[in-house]
């Protein structure tokens, strides 16, 4: 599924500092301006809390990739030894010992897998177009918080921005 | 909990919180009366079954007790200050080690019996005699012993001094009194000197666990089995041991934490740390169990693996093997998958306590077939009375030790950070 | 490091990817002339034939293999760095994570050649693939060689993926203070990484999963390619402690390595602030650990050669320490176990020169310690009359310096091309965030 592609318009506030942060964000949310990108050079769990996000869920996937891994590493492992059942180095053809190796590494690859993968499906990477609200200085040391919002609300964004410390406030785009 | 000031301010207080426990140490202590009568009775009736059951307890609770300490160790070792409220209850389980050694002086006669190149030598006849085996174990469990003591009262002795320069008193008084705050020099040298003192000792105390419990592992284990040998069965009994001594700490801190009201100081997050520990190790003691069965499996060298038929093969052993399995070491893997499991008390006594029973049945598949055939497991009442023994007696002196100490450290000279200098 | 700001984390960082200059550019060929010389040497083995290589009956295993434990070895301890000591929330592991995962990655590359080098007909390769085939046959996963090729390419696999995940906010870095098409090509491969909420959301568990997953696999593979030597029947391999012996010896050697390549990255690339001298104070710690648990594995492997009583076993064991191996033998022995109970001394496991000087010596010692299980035992097994010589060839030598080329060579462009240190992850370190000077 294609998402159409369209600039988003709303109000950039750019911060030194990570303390005003939390608020701004939740004040925000408050006054319902839900739709926002907030930018940060660290991974933050206070970030996370103030956008009220549990952590990600991309667990199941992992848990998914693990287990086909599991199942199918053994499931190839067996069936190589059963469909030509040739009798090698004296052990018995069904050997759960030695299958369970090759489980646990391809229970490992696809768990690490599906993990990756989940992480760019769900992280909304394999975008290569940067945001609108995106500001260079967000991988040296700025957070930042783009509020996605048009008309009237652009000056509540504002307002609650100036009053939370942001250092710049822009319009974008 | 503030690391300079006491959690329990006044003499009160402090007393309150050393609770003697009494009616437990009772309780453990009947049970030990009742496995010893149950010992003797036994041995007039079939005296290799009550060896067995006397060796699996002995080596299950050596290596739990030996595991213990190890931990306080590795905590000094690594800076962990993540488990410094659960340090103390650790070094609790250390006082079962003096206990192994007079458990094992007691089991002497009986080796006789146990071992079966006592009744039929043969060779290396060197190093397989009676005389230098019990030199050998006893010289061993005696080091242990004695290193572990030292390292408990190292961190005692912190607390002691600290505790008297806030004028509060260990109940202890008379002869350990004098022994542990003997020539108190001040708290900031004192933790100096505590610093340097455990920074040799726990290194070298590892190096020790990990070589006695291979000859204790050799000798009582491997040896049981005729011509048989194994270059990992030493590392395999104290990996396994560690694991057993973790679980242990889980359900004494559980214990602890519940009966002291110390749901503050033990906090969730430890219990979490110190659950997700257990699990590593029981996948790494897994990891052992398999590489032994693996590769001996595989080679199909017909001296080697009657040791495994014997345990994979005769039926009513086969089910305590799969058994011992699923519950030592796939359980942990599925108790891990769920977040907050891992942090609450109950799920994580249930899941600790299966452990150690999973940890007892495994020493028990070890050692069982060995000394007693493969037709029956031959386990009853005896066996279960003798065991109920072993943990009462265990049970009384850890019981007994943290009665008297405070069940969280006052003052940790490793792990608190230092006082700033004016 | 503790008053920088997040400015100057990535000042420093990032300062160190600029423009090769002509040394640079000489060493880079000077490792690729070695590449080449290895690639010519496998070329010739090729066309002429795997006997070149000097293996032949009894040993038919030679350096090749001692190669490739070798450099799956030295991987190892990149993931524990990465992985493990994530999981113990080890704060010391966070300056060098970056490198030593690098390094992880291309150990396991060039590990990878070997098997196919030695495979001899490598242009049958697709025969250890499980796909359909007319040849009616499918590859035997009960053996050790089949568990080798999954764990391997299972472990390559895993690596790149975990370094690349913690790579992807530090390429965004250096895609946002280039321009043109280095900030064209940076910004490909961050796949479009903004720093958002979204991105570090699912970044950061998918982080601790990929730690959590790696954990088990660096013990697996290890224990894996031991096994290729104890699921066989020969005294002196079929012992049941190979794995975790592998394993430790594998950390062992790798965090030699990562001692040994971190000393001179430091001071080229002026990171002493952040690489400081407490981080390899504690690699140094561990390097102890290793060592006292292979020189264990030795001692009791001794131990039990002599309790079995088995001719075979003491046999092999006295031909290592007093026959044809006596050399190799004894600098594996001296060089695992007893150099790094130097390290016990504080002044020495502080010293720069000592710390390059052990870290160098241990991975020669854990080179013997390869070269000796492995060909001893096969040169020397059961019956007198199956004994038998070997020595490297110089066909062989020449694919070993190739691939010691070929993983510095990589290194080596890692170190111009990539952040070296992992720039969010020392930024999260900080204990006050100071971000912007002047905004």
């Amino acid at each position: 599924m294609k998402r159409k592609e369209h600039i988003a318009k709303g109000i950039l506030g750019v911060f030194k500092q990570p303390d005003g942060l939390s608020g701004a964000i939740r004040e925000l949310r408050a006054a319902g301006l839900e739709k926002m990108e907030v930018f940060s050079p660290v991974p933050s769990q206070e970030i996370q809390e103030a956008l009220g996000l549990k952590p990600s869920p991309l667990g199941f996937a992992t848990l998914a990739g693990a287990l086909f891994g599991l199942v199918g590493g053994v499931s190839l492992a067996a069936y190589g030894a059963m469909s030509y059942q040739l009798v090698t180095q004296g052990k018995p053809l069904w050997a759960w010992i030695p299958w369970f190796v090759i489980g646990f590494e391809c229970t490992i690859l696809f768990g690490c897998l599906a993990n990756f993968a989940s992480m760019l499906i769900l992280g909304g990477l394999l975008r290569w177009k940067r945001s609108t609200g995106y500001d260079p200085r967000f991988s040296v040391g700025a957070f930042g918080v783009f509020v996605i919002c048009d008309g009237r609300e652009l000056e509540k964004a504002k307002a609650i921005l100036r009053s939370q410390g942001a250092g710049e406030i822009h319009e974008r785009p | 909990m503030n690391a300079r000031e006491p959690a329990w301010g006044t003499q009160r207080a402090f007393q309150a919180s050393l609770t003697s426990s009494t009616w437990v140490r009772a309780v453990c202590g009947l049970f030990a009366v009742a496995g010893a009568t149950t010992f003797v009775y036994q041995m007039q009736t079939d005296p290799t079954r009550a060896w067995r059951a006397y060796l699996v307890n002995f080596l299950f609770f050596t290596g739990m007790g030996a595991g213990g300490v190890l931990f306080a160790c590795a905590l000094n070792m690594s800076s962990g200050r993540w488990g410094r409220n659960v340090k103390r209850t650790a070094e609790g389980l250390g006082t079962l080690l003096p206990a192994s050694l007079l458990l094992f002086l007691f089991m002497i006669p009986g080796l006789g019996q146990i071992l079966p190149w006592a009744r039929v030598p043969y060779g290396p006849e060197w190093w397989l005699d009676l005389d230098f085996l019990v030199v050998r174990n006893v010289a061993g469990l005696a080091l242990l012993s004695v290193l572990g003591v030292w390292v408990l009262s190292a961190s005692l002795r912190t607390d002691y001094g600290f505790a008297a320069e806030h004028n509060l008193r260990f109940p202890w008084g008379g002869v350990f009194d004098r022994l542990l705050a003997r020539n108190w020099k001040g708290l900031a040298k004192e933790e100096a000197s505590a610093k340097k003192r455990l920074g040799f000792l726990c290194p070298l105390y590892a190096i020790v666990y990990a070589l006695v419990l291979t000859i204790i592992g050799v000798d009582l284990i491997m040896s049981l089995k005729a011509h048989w040998y194994s270059t990992l069965i030493g590392a395999y009994y104290f990996v396994g041991s560690f694991y057993t001594s973790l679980a242990a700490l889980l359900v004494a801190a559980i214990w602890i934490r519940r009966t002291r009201g110390l749901q503050e100081e033990i906090h969730s997050s430890h219990l979490h740390d110190l659950a997700k520990l257990t699990m590593a190790f029981g996948i790494v003691t897994g990891d052992f169990f398999y590489t032994q069965l693996f590769v001996i499996w595989y080679g199909n060298l017909p001296f080697e693996t009657s040791f495994l038929i014997d345990r994979m093969h005769a039926t009513p052993w086969r089910t305590l093997g799969l058994l011992v399995l699923f519950l030592c070491f796939v359980l942990p893997l599925l108790a891990m998958l769920r977040q907050d499991w891992k942090k609450r008390p109950g799920p994580m006594l249930v899941f600790g306590t299966a452990v150690l029973a999973a940890m007892w049945m495994e020493r028990f598949l070890l050692v069982g077939p060995s000394l007693t055939g493969t037709r029956d497991i031959l386990f009853g009442p005896p066996e279960a009375l003798i065991t109920l023994g072993f943990f009462g007696l265990m049970g009384f002196l850890f019981f007994s030790f943290m009665a008297r100490v405070p069940p969280v450290a006052l003052r940790d000279a490793v792990l608190d950070p230092m006082e700033e200098s004016p | 490091m503790r008053d920088f700001s997040y400015e100057k984390v990535n000042r420093t960082i990032l300062g160190n990817l600029t423009r090769p200059g002509p040394l640079y550019v000489v060493v880079a060929a000077l490792l690729a002339c070695g590449v080449l010389v290895g690639a010519l040497c496998w070329r010739y083995q090729i066309v002429t034939g795997i006997g070149v290589g000097g293996q032949n009956n009894p040993v038919a295993w030679g350096i090749y293999l001692v190669l490739f434990v070798f450099w799956v070895g030295i991987a190892h301890s990149g993931t524990l760095i990465s992985a493990i000591l994530y999981l113990f929330r080890a704060k010391f592991r966070t300056a060098v994570a970056r490198s030593a995962e690098a390094m992880t990655v291309f150990a396991v590359t060039t590990a990878g050649f070997f098997p196919l080098i030695h495979l001899g007909r490598v242009w049958v390769l697709h025969y250890m693939l499980p796909i359909p085939n007319e040849r009616q046959l499918w590859p035997n996963f009960h053996s050790p060689l089949m568990f080798d090729m999954v764990a391997i390419s299972t472990y390559l696999t895993v690596s790149i993926l975990f370094w690349f995940t913690g790579l992807l906010p530090d390429l965004a870095a250096v895609r946002d203070s280039t321009t043109g098409l280095r900030s064209r090509v940076y910004g490909f491969f961050a796949l479009g990484w903004q720093n958002s909420h979204r991105n570090w959301r699912h970044h950061m568990r998918a982080y601790l999963f990929f730690a959590a997953l790696a954990t088990p696999l660096v013990i697996s593979v290890h224990s894996v390619v031991s096994w290729d030597f104890a699921l066989s029947i020969i005294p002196g391999w079929h012992s049941t402690i190979f794995a975790p012996y592998f394993v430790a010896g594998a950390i062992h050697s790798g965090l030699a390595m990562v001692i040994t390549l971190l000393i001179p990255l430091r001071k080229v690339q002026r990171l002493e602030e952040i690489i400081t001298i407490d981080i390899f104070e504690k690699l140094a710690k561990l390097v102890i650990l290793t060592g006292l648990i292979v020189g264990y594995a030795y001692l009791f492997e001794y131990f039990i050669a002599w309790y079995s009583q088995s001719p075979f076993e003491i046999e092999i064991f006295n031909f290592r320490a007093t026959g044809a191996f006596a050399v190799p033998f004894w600098i594996m022995v001296v060089c695992n176990t007893l150099l790094p109970l130097l390290f016990f001394v504080r002044r020495i496991r502080r010293s720069i020169p000592w710390l390059l000087g052990i870290s160098i010596l241990v991975n020669v010692g854990m080179y013997y310690e390869r070269y000796v299980i492995i060909i001893s035992s096969v040169a020397h097994d059961f019956l007198p009359y199956a004994w038998g010589r070997y020595s490297p060839s110089p066909v062989e030598m020449g694919i070993g310096l190739g691939a010691f080329c070929w993983f510095f060579l990589l290194f080596w462009l890692f170190t111009r091309f990539v952040p070296t240190v992992s720039v969010a992850e020392i930024k999260e370190e900080l204990s006050k965030p100071t971000c912007m000077e002047g905004l």
